[in-house]
This record gives structure tokens, C-alpha cells and sequence, in this order.
């Protein structure tokens, strides 16, 4: 039997402490009445090997103290779906809040890395939320364990529902161009945009433009020996307006991603507009110029005349992608229309 | 079919006939409890009537049952050893009345359907 008493202490450390005697006083008679009735069927006491395989059949002491313990869980499967629902809110809400303060750096003019760290920060915060609307959701699911809340919620919800009060039915279409734009993919294109629109608007004097990109404005604008030419001032006003009616369009889209149409056609103007500033980038015969009194301003025309022919061609490249978006979203539009004429043939 | 598959529906199966078993057991063991019983002798008589139950399943289920107030139990001494006898409870046998008609309907309703 000493191996029967072995067995029950290793059960004991598994079980809750204040149930532990009981439990185990129940189990040993049970254990040993099982004992005791292969004994009588033997005609003699079992032996070490046989006592071992009743105690195997039994099952493993933690698996068996397991199922002496309530079923717990942290977040039940009725308080789920609100919880995963809930967690995407804050974490978009949380990386509202970083973005914002990115783009505040930016607005402040400080370099590169500090802004992009402040972009980073937000992964070093998505960990300690999500343990924070666990522990809540824990709580609540404990709360509504013992005082039915969420049934009282959901009661609630059922009677003020009304099917009426649900949004019409959308023409369905297989085509991806119809499908809803992804949030997710707008906010992170509204970030950018607000992003370039301050940088541009911030950095001043303009000259300094193509280097902040990479190095921030520390002072550059007195070690390089290139500036803007004077085309880009002749684009400032218009690439502050597409900037805005971007940020509008991503706005709007952000919160009916369903309007397709109105997405593609902002999208045809505002790349229509960047066509046109690219265009008028392009033909300017020098994108940079030398910084006026420079000494051995001779030294660099042959880097000057380089990096002006690189931009020149990079300017082609970006224009020609515009147009493909822009291509892009008369498709979409095109193909709106015929999947709206298919929809009504369909009703009639 | 590959042997995945054929290792998938047989972890369904077991995971189906769990569910199934789960309900059945418990109307098992309440009308079992209407005579009283011990842990270890209501296991052999479930088991003799063709339930079998596995002793770590039935003996934290028994305590289950009455904690919510199904069962009642008392330490008793039999043959010279104290025993935890159980039997069902007045709610017990309420909730079993019921059990067994709902029970009895589903059943019916199955062999139709079936």
C-alpha cells in the first residue's frame, strides 16, 4: 500500500488546498475498494506490478487533481468576440495616439531616426495594452460569471434591434476593384500623408529639402554645396493643395471605406494633379542648382550635371507609375459602373 | 484516404463522441444515484449495466453534482471502512424528471430523422 499513499501524496500537490483532505480520504476508499475487489478475484494480494497498472489506469496525478478543479479560463468563449473586437478599438486608438506624436516630431522639425523611433515606440506599447485589456476582459468575464452581465447586455440589444434600421443591401460583386478599402491600409496612407504635408510645410528654407530625407535639418544646408532650383517654388502651393485633398479623400474613405467611387475619382485628381507636378519638375532644366557664391563652383558641375540627370529620370519613372494609377482608377470606375448596370438588369 | 485524414476524422470522431457521452453520462449517474452508492461500487454498476466511466472522470463529476446541489452525500462505515455514500437529491431527482422527458424527446425525434 505504500505505493497507493505515494500515489495519493503526489495527487495532493495538485489539488486545491482547502478540498485536499477530503478528496483524498474519498479516493483512497475508492482505490482501495478497486484494490480490494482484484484481490478477491486473485485469491491473493496483488503485487507491486499489478497495484502499479491500477494506479496507471487511474491516470497521472496532475490530470487527475486537474479535474478535481473548476474548468478555468481566462476569457470564456461567450466574452470573446468582444474582447477581440475591443483589442483591434485600442490598438488602433494606441497607434492613433503614436502616429499623432510622430507627426507632432515632424511638425518640431526633428531629424529622421527621432521621428522613425517614435513610430517604433508603438511596438514597445502594443504588448504592456494588450496585457492591460486582458486583465480586464479577465475581470469582467469573472463579473459575468457571477452576475450575468453580458446576458443582461445582450437582452438589451435584442430588444432594441430592428432589422429595418440595417444598411441597404450593396450590389455584390466578385471584382476586387468594388471591394471596401481596407482601413488599415487608408490610415496608414492618412499617417503618410499628413507626415509629407508638414515636412514640406515645416522645412524652411525649402533648400534644404532633398537632404532632410536622410539626415534631418541639422545644419546641412551649410555643408552641401546643391539647393533647390527655382521650380520647386513654383510647385510648393500646388503640392500643399493635393496634399489636402489627399488627407480629405483619406479621411472620408477611412470612414465609408464602401464608397469606391468616390475613392477613385479623388484618387484620379489627386493623381492627376501629381502628373502635372512631376511634369513640370521634369521640364525645368535644372531641379538642383549650386549654392550661389560657392567657392570652386567648377568642381561640382560634373556632379551637378549628374545628380540632375538621375532626378530627371527618377521624375520620368514616378510620373509614369502615377499614370498607371491613374489608369488604375478609371478601371475602377469603368468597371463601377457596369457592375451598378448589372446589379439593376438583375432587380428588374 | 491519407493517413492525415483518416487521423483527423478519428480525433473528430473522439471529440464528437465526447460531446455526445458528456450529456448521457450525467443522466447515467443521477439515475444510477436513485439507489445509493459509493464511488468505486457505482463505477461497477454503471459499468455492468454497459456505461463504463473512467474512476477520474466519475469521482470529480460526483462531487460536481452535488456541490450543485444534485447529490447528497454521507461518510458511512461499510464492511469496517468509511465510504462516502451519495444519492440523488430531492432537486436531483426534479432536474433528472426533466432530463429524461427532454432526453426521451430528442431521442424519438432522432429515430425519425435517422
Amino acid at each position: 500500500m505504500d505505493l497507493l499513499e505515494r500515489y495519493l501524496q503526489a495527487v495532493r500537490t495538485y489539488l486545491p488546498i482547502r478540498q485536499q483532505e477530503d478528496i483524498l480520504k474519498e479516493l483512497r476508499e475508492n482505490l482501495r475498494a478497486q484494490i480490494e475487489d482484484k484481490e478477491s478475484e486473485s485469491g491473493r494480494p496483488l503485487n507491486e506490478d499489478e497495484l502499479a497498472a491500477i494506479l496507471k489506469k487511474h491516470g497521472h496525478p496532475l490530470f487527475v487533481a486537474t479535474r478535481y478543479r473548476q474548468t478555468r479560463h481566462l476569457i470564456g468563449a461567450t466574452l470573446f468576440p468582444f474582447y477581440w473586437f475591443v483589442m483591434k478599438i485600442i490598438l488602433a486608438i494606441v497607434g492613433f495616439g503614436y502616429a499623432v506624436s510622430a507627426l507632432v516630431l515632424i511638425a518640431q522639425g526633428k531629424p529622421f531616426h527621432e521621428v522613425l523611433g517614435a513610430i517604433f515606440s508603438y511596438i514597445g506599447a502594443v504588448l504592456p495594452t494588450f496585457a492591460w485589456v486582458t486583465i480586464a476582459f479577465a475581470v469582467l468575464d469573472i463579473g459575468n460569471g457571477k452576475f450575468h452581465l453580458l446576458e443582461t447586455v445582450t437582452s438589451e440589444c435584442n430588444k432594441k434591434f430592428d432589422p429595418r434600421t440595417l444598411p441597404e443591401l450593396r450590389p455584390v460583386s466578385d471584382s476586387p476593384d468594388s471591394k471596401p478599402i481596407p482601413r488599415f491600409k487608408t490610415a496608414f496612407e492618412l499617417f503618410f500623408s499628413a507626415a509629407f504635408l508638414l515636412w514640406w510645410i515645416c522645412v524652411g528654407p525649402i533648400r534644404k529639402l532633398a537632404l532632410f530625407v536622410v539626415l534631418g535639418p541639422v545644419g546641412l544646408a551649410d555643408k552641401v554645396p546643391f539647393q533647390l532650383g527655382q521650380v520647386w517654388d513654383t510647385v510648393y502651393w500646388p503640392v500643399i493643395v493635393l496634399s489636402l485633398v489627399s488627407i480629405a479623400q483619406q479621411i472620408v474613405t477611412l470612414i465609408h471605406p464602401d464608397r469606391i467611387k468616390f475613392f477613385s475619382v479623388m484618387r484620379l485628381i489627386t493623381n492627376g494633379g501629381s502628373v502635372v507636378v512631376l511634369y513640370l519638375l521634369t521640364r525645368a532644366s535644372e531641379v538642383l542648382v549650386l549654392v550661389p557664391g560657392i567657392a570652386d563652383a567648377a568642381k561640382f558641375a560634373e556632379p551637378l550635371r549628374i545628380t540632375n540627370m538621375t532626378l530627371h529620370y527618377t521624375l520620368i519613372f514616378t510620373a509614369m507609375i502615377t499614370l498607371v494609377e491613374c489608369y488604375k482608377s478609371v478601371r475602377r470606375l469603368l468597371g463601377l459602373r457596369s457592375n451598378a448596370a448589372t446589379a439593376a438588369s438583375t432587380m428588374v | 484516404m491519407g493517413d492525415l485524414a483518416r487521423l483527423m476524422n478519428s480525433d473528430l470522431f473522439e471529440n464528437l463522441k465526447l460531446e455526445l457521452r458528456r450529456g448521457s453520462l450525467i443522466i447515467a449517474v443521477l439515475a444510477q444515484l436513485r439507489e445509493e452508492h459509493y464511488g468505486y461500487a457505482l463505477r461497477k454498476a454503471l459499468a455492468d449495466l454497459g456505461m463504463e466511466i473512467e474512476e477520474s472522470t466519475l469521482y470529480p463529476l460526483l462531487r460536481r453534482l452535488e456541490s450543485q446541489g444534485l447529490l447528497e452525500s454521507e461518510w458511512r462505515e461499510e464492511e469496517k471502512r468509511n465510504k462516502r455514500f451519495y444519492r440523488l437529491s430531492k432537486d436531483g431527482a426534479h432536474i433528472l424528471k426533466q432530463l429524461l422527458e427532454e432526453w426521451n424527446g430528442m431521442n424519438s425525434s432522432l429515430k425519425r430523422i435517422v
